[in-house]
């Protein structure tokens, strides 16, 4: 006798094995990792290397004549807000007869307007006869030919002077001392 | 007689005040000293010239000090010329020695390599000998001929002792002092007048001239203007060359030669 198996014998099985592989087989393959979600703002981390700043700047200042007052030249400019900060800075400040200082400070402030200066700490102004030191020197374009500045410490040929604050006038060699003041004659 | 301790106090202390005076001087010409402004004065220094102008307050002076000999200048201003060896103070000036104890006070000071001066007048005084000159003109000091000169008034105090004139002058080299002018000499003891007194002390001499007057408690002694009084300090003995008249009690013993 022989059986005769209908197709539907045949399928059944083999649908249900299929099936059984196809479960197997989805099991076996890797899950996908979730889809993390989309930053709304893309955070940048700005170091100090990112702020614009200059190396080797000359840097010219004139007075309200036009005059040039002092020729520098910084090791770095950097642009703040408000003002330029400097660094490194070596020069020449000009009177009007054409008498020169050398000036010499480790770091300053400039105006981004260029009509003022401040120097600080450790300030050398050095002329012919004298050397002027200061922890502070400043500079305005306003103000004429002025140089201000605080805790003076001169040395000239036949004297030393100590002082808390200083006006200087390089043209006539005015030295305005307020306030307390200690000099030595030799 | 009791004249001459009053001579000799008296020329003691100008002695003292004037001998005193050249080591100021030569003090404050070395240039090296130390100034010091007040937190309340201002500083103006010309840096070409070497002029400096140093500024305080009344009751707030600029102090200058000079370590030897020790000795420390007050002013409410002082003027100092680099160039000129110049230095002057004015307005409440104040000069102390610490040795030999001298003390000037005056409104204006004027100090050079060459000279010492107080011109509008001044007050010496001597805390070691209770001295004071008290300058009415000018006091000058010349460094190098040692001569000191004051016009226009002095008063000489020692002690008890007080001399006025109008003019002093003496050569501390020579030793040789000459006060004139409506000379007026007091003591508790002696009081008279001169037109000129004259101290020698290499000589030991003193004269009185232009009409000595000289009164004590037992009498006293008058010349003429042409009278010179010279006394000997050596020998204490006195002689008057020219005319004079003089009274004296009798407890008091006139010997022959005058004295």
């Amino acid at each position: 006798m022989k059986l005769k198996l209908k197709p539907v014998n045949y399928i059944s099985p083999a649908l249900i094995l299929a099936v059984l592989l196809l479960v197997f087989f989805l099991n076996l393959k890797q899950k996908s990792k979730p889809i993390e979600l989309l930053p709304l703002v893309q955070e940048e981390e700005i170091t100090a290397q990112d702020i614009p700043q200059l190396k080797g700047v000359e840097i010219s200042l004139v007075d309200q004549t036009n005059r040039l007052n002092w020729r520098l030249t910084v090791e770095k400019m950097i642009e703040e807000a408000d003002y330029h900060r400097l660094f490194g800075i070596k020069g020449t400040y000009y009177t009007a007869q054409g008498e020169q200082y050398l000036i010499e400070a480790p770091t300053g402030k400039m105006g981004k307007d260029f009509n003022w200066l401040q120097l600080e700490p450790e300030v050398t102004l050095t002329g012919e006869d004298l050397t002027l030191q200061a922890d502070e020197l400043g500079w305005d374009a306003r103000a004429g030919e002025e140089i201000t500045g605080k805790n003076l410490a001169v040395e000239k040929e036949n004297f030393t002077v100590y002082a808390t604050e200083f006006r200087f006038k390089p043209e006539k060699g005015d030295l305005v001392v307020p306030g307390e003041s200690r000099w030595t004659f030799k | 007689m009791r004249i001459k301790y009053f001579l000799l106090l008296f020329l003691s202390s100008v002695l003292v005040l004037g001998l005193s005076m050249p080591e100021a001087a030569v003090a404050l010409s070395v240039n090296d000293f130390e100034v010091v402004v007040p937190a309340e004065g201002l500083t103006e220094v010309d840096l070409k010239s070497g002029v400096c102008v140093y500024r305080g307050q009344p009751g707030k002076p600029v102090r200058v000090s000079v370590s030897s000999p020790s000795m420390q200048l007050t002013a409410v201003t002082i003027i100092y010329d680099q160039e000129k060896q110049l230095l002057t103070a004015r307005q409440q000036v104040k000069l102390v020695l610490e040795e030999p104890g001298i003390e000037v006070t005056s409104e204006q000071l004027v100090i050079t390599d060459e000279l010492l001066e107080l011109p509008d007048g001044g007050r010496l005084i001597s805390t070691a000998e209770q001295a004071s000159l008290v300058c009415n003109g000018t006091l000058r000091y010349r460094q190098a001929e040692e001569i000191v000169q004051v016009r226009g008034g002095f008063t000489l105090l020692y002690e008890d002792w007080n001399l006025e004139g109008q003019q002093l002058d003496g050569n501390l080299q020579e030793r040789f002092f000459t006060a004139r002018g409506g000379l007026s000499f007091e003591h508790p003891d002696v009081s008279g007048e001169a037109g000129r007194l004259e101290y020698d002390q290499k000589n030991e001499l003193l004269t009185l001239a232009g009409s000595p007057h000289l009164r004590w408690a037992e009498g006293w002694l008058q010349g003429a203007e042409e009278t010179v009084i010279i006394y000997n300090l050596t020998t204490r003995k006195a002689r008057a060359e020219g005319s004079t008249k003089m009274r004296v009690s009798r407890e008091t013993v006139v010997n022959a030669d005058g004295d």
